[in-house]
């Protein structure tokens, strides 16, 4: 007895190792978070989403003081696009009509884009401290997210859903090792790439799509878009742009470091795209 | 009872900046922890009991938000406190020197705890994140240590819990 009063301190610590090395083991692969995590983040995430909005907003007007010129310049650029997509948008509506016709001359299925839904959602917080790059948003299983659901802005892909709570979700970015998509070069639809997240030396967040062959077509300027095999994610979401091509002798395989044209660090909000008929689905 | 929620009070906030306000002082994405400056210097004062319960305490709270298994942060922080308490028995504890060393090296074990634990549940994270980020907080730990020094000499806060 006189051994467990002297040394209490140390048997707690061991027990409760123990009993949290037993708890990772068994919450590492669980679909849906803990009624605690649930309830701990619906108390904590309004008070988290007004501070987090209002640090967007200050970063955002220094960012718009320092950078003037630059604005002043994106805004040039933009409104010639805007003035390219309003003339993209006539054509494409004719074209709509079109495709819609000959669709039913040849009695063809829906389009994929049509089998998806999107919820449009606001980012609340930053998940998963440095190691992580994740975001906190303020849906969650009650509008119908589930786990490794995918999330895009209009620029293109994010990530992926990897926890939901019941009004919130931990989505996290594609720039992370742990979540990979299929992509294809848009030049020539080659549909074999496997897009991961890569950090350069600079820890700049990036993507890399890697090509099991080395005769693969890839070359520095492509589009690379979703392929969207396993349907669990549309077709042709933009990813990136290839900025550098790096051939692998050793394992026979070709990588293409690509610069994603959705700005990580400025996100303020996402949607999650959720597939209409969930049964071809493999979640 | 004053000091239980003033303890709960900080925590949260803590956490709440960790989560809305660190990021935007990010140097190339790294950025500190408040909250685990907090606990480490806390420990350091208030000895290995208390090390213990708010190493548990705030380790669930930061894996609400970390996703990956609930425990890792629990199990890291919990064993960083009471380091962090055994460090602070045998130190001047005035002397702010000492524990900005400690909240340095606990962060780097930390986060070499975190890389090996993710890493055994097959999920890659780079490992100069660690380096990084305990520098960072190695910084910031100057400041916390002050403010907790002062807060753990207020009246209210020197009331010890039995266990």
């Amino acid at each position: 007895m006189r051994f467990v009063d002297k040394h209490k301190l140390s048997i707690i610590t061991a027990c409760l190792s123990l009993v949290f090395i037993v708890l990772i083991s068994y919450s590492a692969n669980s679909e849906r978070v803990t009624f605690i995590e649930d309830g701990t983040a619906v108390v904590l995430n309004p008070v988290q989403g007004i501070l987090y909005k209002l640090n967007v907003n200050i970063k955002g007007t220094f960012g718009f003081l320092f950078n003037y010129k630059k604005v002043k310049e994106e805004n040039k650029i933009l409104k010639e696009n805007n003035n390219k997509l309003q003339r993209f948008e006539i054509e494409n509506e004719l074209l709509k009509k079109e495709n819609n016709r000959l669709r039913k001359m040849l009695n063809f299925i829906q389009s994929s884009t049509e089998d998806y839904k999107y919820v449009g959602c606001d980012i609340i917080g930053i998940s998963g401290n440095s190691f992580f790059d994740g975001f906190i948003i303020n849906r969650g299983s009650n509008d119908g997210i589930k786990k490794r659901m995918v999330a895009v802005t209009a620029d293109g892909l994010v990530g992926q859903v990897t926890a939901v709570g019941t009004n919130w979700a931990i989505v996290q970015t594609l720039s992370n090792e742990n979540i990979a998509v299929a992509g294809y070069v848009e030049r020539n639809s080659f549909n074999n790439g496997i897009i991961k997240g890569y950090k350069d030396d600079d820890n700049k967040l990036l993507y890399r799509i890697e090509i099991p062959t080395l005769e693969s077509d890839i070359k520095v300027g492509d589009v690379i878009l979703t392929s969207g095999i396993g349907r669990i994610y549309p077709k042709g979401i933009k990813v990136g742009k290839v900025i550098n091509v790096i051939d692998d002798k050793g394992q026979i395989s070709k990588y293409g470091i690509i610069k994603p044209y959705v700005d990580i660090n400025r996100l303020e909000e996402i949607f999650i795209v959720i597939p209409k008929e969930e049964r071809n689905v493999k979640y | 009872m004053k000091k239980f929620f003033w303890l709960v009070f900080l925590v949260c906030l803590f956490q709440i900046i960790d989560n809305a306000l660190m990021p935007f002082i990010s140097i190339r994405t790294y950025y500190p922890s408040a909250l685990f400056l907090f606990i480490i210097c806390y420990s350091i004062v208030n000895g290995t009991k208390e090390a213990l319960i708010i190493g548990v305490f705030t380790g669930i709270l930061q894996d609400v938000y970390f996703a990956n298994g609930i425990g890792i942060n629990a199990l890291t922080n919990m064993l960083a406190c009471v380091i962090a308490a055994q460090i602070g028995q045998s130190i001047f504890r005035h002397k702010s020197f000492v524990p900005v060393i400690t909240c340095f090296c606990l962060s780097v074990f930390k986060g070499m705890g975190i890389f090996l634990l993710l890493h055994i549940l097959g999920q890659k994270v780079y490992f100069r994140t660690v380096f990084f980020d305990s520098t960072y907080n190695g910084v910031l730990a100057f400041f916390m240590y002050k403010f907790v020094f002062r807060l753990s000499n207020i009246d209210f806060m020197r009331k010890r819990w039995g266990f």
